[in-house]
């Protein structure tokens, strides 16, 4: 069924996807402990900017980060001169894409579970002699399962459907950066509707498999937590 | 051993300010009403908030000091605090938010972990979710937690106020032995007069967001304005001398005075607090010679005060008081006066044991 063209685009995917959610996941967790808890207007305009990607054109966001990553000058001429590798067109240079575009997936529902959660429980953990890191291992992140699940699987199907932005910074080099989304756009553009079909139906159906994780265990968490 | 001086507003309350040391003493008792500041000092207490300005110190270390900058973390006081509203964590059930309290301490060894389901009445709830617990048996896990967890001082929010009328006399108890076992003081707090006078050494009164002197809780409990709904009694420590099952009756020791109790009233405890009401109390001239009324002690007046269309009359027995209400018509038909010798009687079945 797969031309092993589309497989290669296959497997690219899933790594991206992989690697995105893990490094939104290590990265996001601390960054929405600290807007969850923290009061001010400096808390409040760093939130909205990191939301911008829900609302800003995917292809906008893709121009100004081809921007930042042009060899001329910059991160991407600093990047350059660092590993002799360019950051635009390269697997590197879309993953950094891509953790950006995807970050409000993640952020979100952390922020919202660590909001909800309060101090409450941790105020009750600390004078049972929790130190801080056994509050946050022992009962923050435990009690927020639910949360860390959706923002896992609404950051890896997000990442998995990206086009615009992974189109401006990477565009289509097979094994680097064509990803299925862009092998399904090339497919189309060719005429190849039947390879079209197939990778379509595969995006389709992970991204219905996701939301079925998702729906199903917050039907369960809401039940354990409440 | 503790004592405290702070100073604290917070956000959309009136200032709490609450000076006070507490010396000795196993259980203290903060009373109050409702919305005085008394679970406020507590999280101040505990570290969960920084007062404004003070200093909290417990047994010669300092816990906070505004001046010095002094500040201990929640985590590494001495201390464990059982919340009003219990807070179990609800990932977890029974079993595991005992383990963890555990943990976090780094204390409560199995031995003493089991003791605890045991004495709280547990072992049947520890693999439920706490989701699906009554409210009485919320508070008992939250207790259990907080004393798996207390390493000096533990500080409870009205630790009792879920439970039944029989189970919380019997948890009441099991917990004061604990404490009394592992050498654990504890602060109180509770709006119940029975609770602190069936519990506490002292007592800390609050009242508009401030505090009055400690006092030893006998002192406290007989010159206490009775609360609104409950009467106005004189409340005795006593030991517990023979109990009969044939009679029906259970004898204390108060003072030298042997003072009958129905026994069913009456827990199977070495010490009690027998709380005897004033208008249960009456009085005669000579000791009569026989009676069904179980309790004659003699008395002489202290002193009295109007009450209602009556007297209240203190009566001194040794080194103890009784209270007695009188009318007026008694109190001249027995030509009362300073120092006058009387008789007080009072029913087995007037005897409450707190």
């Amino acid at each position: 069924m797969l031309s092993p063209a589309d497989l290669q685009a296959l497997w690219l995917t899933l790594e991206l996807a992989g690697l995105t959610t893990l490094i939104l996941l290590l990265g996001g967790t601390p960054l929405a402990w600290w807007l969850a808890h923290r009061r001010g207007r400096l808390a409040a305009l760093l939130e909205s900017v990191l939301a911008l990607p829900l609302v800003l054109p995917p292809t906008v966001l893709g121009f100004y980060l081809l921007l930042l990553f042009s060899p001329r000058q910059g991160p991407g001429h600093w990047w350059q001169a660092l590993t002799g590798h360019t950051l635009a067109f390269s697997f590197f240079g879309i993953l950094i894409a891509s953790v950006i575009y995807s970050l409000p997936f993640v952020l979100q529902p952390l922020v919202t579970g660590f909001r909800q959660q309060g101090v409450h429980y941790l105020h009750a953990a600390a004078t049972l002699g929790a130190t801080p890191w056994q509050r946050l291992w022992s009962v923050a992140l435990p009690m927020n399962r639910p949360h860390f699940i959706m923002a896992t699987s609404l950051g890896f199907a997000h990442t998995l459907g990206e086009f615009g932005v992974v189109l401006m910074v990477g565009g289509s080099i097979p094994g680097v950066t064509r990803v299925l989304s862009v092998a399904l756009f090339e497919h189309v553009e060719a005429g190849e509707m039947i390879q079209a079909h197939v990778l379509a139906g595969l995006l389709l159906g992970g991204a219905l498999g996701v939301m079925f994780v998702v729906n199903s265990f917050r039907r369960r968490g809401a039940h354990a937590v409440l | 051993m503790l004592c405290c001086d702070i100073r604290v507003t917070p956000a959309a309350n009136a200032t709490i300010s609450a000076s006070f040391h507490w010396q000795s003493g196993a259980m203290l008792g903060i009373s109050g009403p409702s919305g005085v500041g008394k679970t406020t000092l507590l999280q101040h207490l505990a570290g969960l908030a920084r007062p404004q300005r003070g200093r909290i110190r417990w047994r010669g270390n300092s816990w906070f000091d505004a001046q010095s900058g002094a500040w201990l973390a929640p985590h590494r006081r001495p201390v464990s605090l059982v919340f009003q509203d219990q807070r179990l964590f609800p990932h977890l059930d029974v079993a595991g938010n005992l383990r963890l309290a555990a943990r976090f301490s780094g204390r409560g060894r199995a031995a003493e972990q089991d003791a605890l389901i045991t004495l709280l009445e547990l072992r049947h709830l520890l693999h439920k979710p706490n989701g699906q617990l009554s409210g009485g048996q919320r508070s008992r896990v939250a207790l259990a937690r907080g004393l798996l967890a207390a390493p000096e001082l533990i500080l409870l929010d009205e630790p009792f106020s879920g439970l039944d009328h029989a189970t919380r006399r019997r948890v009441m108890h099991a917990t004061q032995d604990y404490l009394r076992e592992h050498n654990i003081a504890a602060v109180l707090v509770s709006h119940d007069p029975d609770e602190l006078a069936s519990l506490c050494d002292d007592i800390l009164p609050m009242a508009d967001g401030e505090t009055a002197p400690v006092q030893a809780a006998m002192d406290w409990l007989n010159q206490i304005e009775a609360p609104a709904g409950s009467a106005i009694a004189a409340v005795l420590p006593a030991t517990c001398t023979h109990f009969s099952n044939i009679d029906g009756l259970a004898c204390y020791d108060a003072d030298g005075n042997e003072i009958l109790v129905a026994a069913d009233h009456a827990p199977h405890r070495p010490t009690a607090r027998l709380s005897i009401a004033a208008q249960d109390v009456s009085l005669l001239l000579e000791r009569p010679v026989a009676t069904s009324i179980a309790n004659c002690l003699p008395v002489s007046v202290a002193a009295w005060q109007p009450h209602d269309q009556g007297l209240l009359l203190t009566l001194s027995i040794g080194t103890l008081s009784l209270r007695c209400q009188i009318t007026q018509r008694s109190f001249h038909r027995l030509n009362i006066e300073n120092g006058k010798s009387l008789y007080a009687q009072f029913k087995a079945n007037a005897v409450r044991v707190l």
